[in-house]
């Protein structure tokens, strides 16, 4: 069970972001930015459910444990739906123009071998420290939810029932819910999931967000894949101080900033540097690339505010689009300029 | 104007990058400039520089953290974004610029190693990381040595909130009043065990800094609580009761009941 649950995790997001490219109708959208929407609109579903079923209805655990299954059911269903209707159109279609992928070269090879040694690497810092992981508020708090079957009503470090309640900012925060909920569907151990799936996941993430930014700079394959391994290793070497990001990312990878600061903001980046080249490229298009670029910065805006609040993710998360939007519109006309 | 300025530079020291990487960073300015200045300053240099001279200056952080308490933590990490894509941008460039293929790995080793040795590889170069040594480091060790060699005695311990989780994560099977239950491994869920309203109450008074400190350690004596570790706060100090002060650290006083019962 606890290999299907790592499985499930591990894909779930995949499923996900399929579903959103399938509904969008767009081939532009890379495979790791399928994984990466994916990922961020799982979030933004659990946080959507709990939304309605916790503070909107008052459900219990064990409720919104039925309300997530028929989530995570709709959502499996709904993948293998996009599945069987892109083979029946390519069927009745035909396959189309073959994209041509110039086969990897030796160089490449290696380059992917060293990148995946220094993943184990991680995987090994994190698993053997799995110990002294276990400080902070996020276990204890899946603990609680799990053997009371309530929702934020005991403190779980005095097992004090809260009898003001919590404000709604923080009761808007359905991450350690979800963990909770995920524990319990495949009986993974808490630790496991919280200090080694979710915060590998993360890192994935992290690189998957960094790499996509990058993308129109890199240009090439053996050059995303020299940045993929740079960029392991400033990761897996940047936890010199506590305030580090790659502290953070090693340590925290669960938590809710974590995801937001190294995933979604820069994904942030991206979609706003990305703006108007999306838009120039174009051409016939069933969605409009800044309805699509708008939907993205929704989700990513949607999910921040299920895992950190109604405060600072989102908040910067906008200040963030703003400025860069300002910039990227003064870039376009000074180039326009030039033309 | 003095707290003030005290302020920022805190959150400034939180905020900027710290150690070596902040060299790889500088350097890696000079080499994304130099090796390739036309294509690399509008698509990665100037979006990530907007972010980190507006959104993580620490100005703007220390403003808006005075709406929202915990936004300082987000400027901090969006500070050092850039590390995670200048760093390994300008390494790429700079190798990708070379012809000759062996002083291409020639310097793409140097690199891997230039890197790990700016940061903190495998633990290997010290640094506050999450390694045992750092984070229950010797003062914490001295206080859960003096818990073990009390519970030993048999002594039950009242440890406040900061202290509870590396007594039950270190120490011996130590007699705490309360939070045992804390953090324990696999699925131990005695954190639900439900404690009395006395206890609650104590434990509330332990967080409440207007609360008198004779009052808790009158509530803890009649608990039959031997010994008390807290935070060293203001109020401890003029605490007169039953305990005398046993043991002091920089961060921690212990109390011990004047006779161990």
């Amino acid at each position: 069970m606890d290999i299907l649950g790592i499985i499930v995790i591990i894909t779930m997001p995949y499923m996900a972001g399929y579903i959103l490219k399938c509904v969008v109708n767009n081939k532009e959208i890379s495979q790791i930015e399928t994984y990466l929407t994916g990922f961020f609109f799982v979030f933004l579903l659990q946080g959507v459910v709990t939304f309605i079923q916790y503070m909107i209805r008052g459900c219990s655990f064990d409720k919104l444990c039925s309300s997530y299954n028929i989530a995570f059911i709709v959502l499996t269903a709904a993948f293998l739906a996009c599945v069987i209707a892109r083979l029946i159109l390519r069927i009745v279609k035909g396959k189309g123009e073959k994209v041509y992928h110039p086969k990897f070269r030796k160089v490449e090879y290696v380059l992917i071998a060293i990148a995946l040694v220094l993943f184990v690497g991680i995987v090994l810092r994190v698993v053997g420290l799995l110990d002294y992981l276990r400080l902070d508020m996020m276990l204890p708090t899946i603990r609680t939810t799990l053997a009371t079957g309530t929702i934020y009503e005991y403190n779980p470090i005095t097992s004090e029932p809260f009898t003001l309640g919590l404000i709604a900012s923080k009761k808007i925060i359905s991450l350690p819910i979800f963990y909770a909920y995920i524990c319990r569907l495949f009986g993974i151990a808490e630790p496991i999931l919280i200090y080694v799936i979710m915060t590998l996941q993360t890192l994935v993430c992290t690189v998957f967000a960094c790499l996509i930014f990058m993308m129109p700079v890199l240009r090439s394959r053996v050059k995303s894949i020299l940045f993929t391994v740079f960029l392991a290793v400033v990761i897996l070497s940047g936890d010199y101080f506590s305030g580090s990001i790659g502290f953070k990312l090693l340590w925290n990878g669960y938590s809710g900033d974590a995801i937001v600061a190294g995933t979604i903001l820069p994904y942030v980046m991206y979609i706003i540097t990305d703006w108007y080249r999306s838009i120039r490229d174009a051409g016939e298009k069933a969605w409009s690339p800044a309805v699509i670029n708008l939907l993205k910065l929704i989700l990513c805006v949607g999910a921040s505010l299920f895992i950190t609040g109604i405060t600072s993710g989102i908040l910067l998360i906008m200040i963030e689009a703003s400025l860069l939007g300002v910039a990227s519109i003064i870039r376009y006309k000074i180039e326009e300029g030039k033309k | 104007m003095r707290a003030l300025a005290d302020n920022m530079y805190t959150l400034f020291q939180n905020s900027k990058m710290e150690g070596s990487y902040f060299l790889l960073f500088a350097i890696s300015l000079v080499v994304l400039f130099s090796v390739n200045e036309r294509k690399n300053k509008w698509l990665a240099l100037y979006p990530v520089a907007i972010v980190v001279l507006v959104v993580a200056n620490p100005v703007t952080v220390w403003l808006l953290s005075l709406v929202f308490p915990v936004l300082g933590n987000y400027g901090q990490l969006i500070a050092l974004i850039p590390l995670l894509i200048y760093i390994p941008f300008a390494a790429t460039e700079l190798i990708v610029s070379i012809k000759n293929s062996r002083a291409r790995v020639a310097l793409f080793l140097i690199l891997l190693f230039l890197i790990s040795v700016c940061g903190n590889l495998f633990g290997l170069f010290g640094g506050d990381t999450k390694i045992e040594e750092n984070h229950y480091n010797d003062e914490r060790k001295q206080i859960i040595a003096y818990a073990d060699e009390a519970s030993r005695n048999g002594a039950l311990i009242l440890a406040d909130d900061e202290i509870l989780p590396f007594i039950t994560n270190y120490g011996d099977n130590v007699p705490i009043l309360y939070g045992q239950d804390i953090m324990m491994f696999n699925s131990d869920l005695g954190i639900l065990d439900r404690y009395d309203d006395g206890i609650i109450a104590i434990h509330n008074m332990m967080w409440d800094k207007t609360e008198n400190f004779n009052s808790i350690t009158a509530m803890a004596y009649a608990y039959g609580c031997d010994i008390i570790i807290v935070r060293r706060f203001d109020r401890a100090r003029i605490f007169e009761g039953c305990y005398d002060i046993d043991l002091q650290t920089e961060n921690y006083l212990v109390y011990k009941v004047r006779e161990l019962r």
